[in-house]
């Protein structure tokens, strides 16, 4: 049944058959020509072993996850990991540079201003929601306005001074 | 939510975040064992090659520019960094620091003993194809790669991958053990009928 000449064309189609990627009438032909020929019905079935052996490969291969494990555990990234990321998930970065800048001016009203009121404004102005209770409070008990501004602009300055040295940091890192 | 891209990865890692750096070795294992493997063939050493990769990586991050996608950045630092290693001669040298174990990759000694006959069995098929058509049936078979990728990874049009990957695949061919696949003994007793 083997005719040479036939058989070496057919024979170099036969990866494209296993592939997939022939053309159906071409692949249609090879298929017939393969059931009638031993010589290349065995050569088919020595690339699908060829095949499947080589579709072992990944499996015999270490997962990501494990290299990856082994990878970070070298560079002694663990255990930065997690507060990096948790930095990370914060949109610290954006909001660093307006925090610190919007708490070092409220915290100049509070004691160059000096006044609640004008504190009061600033706050209206920036933050509106906050604003409104402020002025309800400022409405029936001053002092208590002055107290609550105090301990405010004190923790807006320790954001700020936070937020701006972790800008600070960045910057240097890069 | 989706996937973050290679560049956030990069960014996130470049800032010190450990888990974005072991997405970026987790999504391109397979290639950078595919571009070693290509250049060492299967090694003892090979976990410890692929490693030090990505630690040459990691160290590196800052100089990827982004010009060419990330995977054809890893695929051509892997694939120097393995030829600096196979040329190193290494009886002289101190022994280099070793790789961290692989601890969920090995499930126990019979399982390692397992698979490195499986894999030097592998390697006495592939172990006769030089230079691109060992690194085109690395990338195909162990990093699933589809032939425009490798064609990317390897600068050359997709045409010269199926090429390469159809004479490899003739040449292993030759070198497939006859004896010990149940796809002889079917053929054999088809033709004893
Ligand atoms: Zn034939």
């Amino acid at each position: 049944m083997r005719d040479d000449r036939r058989c070496e064309r057919y024979e170099e189609l036969l990866p494209d058959l296993l592939d997939g990627i022939l053309p159906e009438d071409h692949a249609a032909e090879v298929r017939g020509h393969v059931e009638r020929c031993d010589a290349c019905r065995r050569s088919l079935e020595a690339l699908g072993r060829l095949e499947r052996e080589l579709c072992r490969l990944p499996s015999l291969t270490p997962d990501g996850a494990a290299v990856a494990a082994a990878v970070t555990g070298r560079l002694g990234l663990e255990r930065r990991s997690r507060a990096a990321s948790l930095v990370h998930s914060l949109p610290l970065e954006r909001l660093a540079l307006p925090l610190g800048i919007a708490a070092i001016v409220l915290s100049t009203f509070r004691y160059f201003g000096g006044m609640a009121e004008r504190l009061t404004a600033a706050l209206t102005s920036c933050l509106s929601g906050l604003a409104g209770a402020f002025e309800e409070l400022a409405a029936t008990s001053p002092s208590a306005v002055d107290s609550s501004a105090l301990y405010l602009s004190s923790a807006l300055i320790l954001i700020g001074c936070a937020a701006l040295s972790l800008t600070a940091l960045r910057i240097v890192r890069r | 939510m989706n996937a973050p891209t290679d560049q956030d990865l990069v960014r996130r890692s470049i800032m010190g975040d450990g888990r974005a750096f072991a997405s970026i070795v987790e999504r391109h294992t397979r290639l950078v064992y595919a571009a070693v493997r290509s250049v060492t063939g299967d090694n003892n050493e090979i976990d410890d090659i692929v490693q030090e990769v990505f630690i040459r990586i990691y160290r590196n991050l800052g100089s990827f520019g982004g010009r060419s996608a990330l995977s054809t950045w890893i695929y051509s630092v892997a694939r120097n960094h393995a030829i600096n290693a196979v040329s190193r001669a290494r009886p002289e040298t101190v022994p280099m620091e070793s790789a961290a174990p692989l601890e969920s990759a090995l499930p126990g000694p019979d399982a390692e003993l397992e698979r490195r006959e499986a894999l030097a069995a592998l390697e006495r098929i592939l172990g006769g194809l030089e230079g691109r058509y060992r690194e085109v049936v690395e990338l195909r078979y162990l990093a699933e790669r589809r032939y425009d990728e490798i064609a990317e990874l390897l600068g050359v049009p997709m045409g010269t991958v199926k090429t390469l990957l159809h004479r490899a695949r003739l040449k292993m061919r030759a070198l497939l053990p006859e004896d010990d696949e149940c796809g002889v003994r079917d053929d054999e007793r088809r033709q004893a009928l």
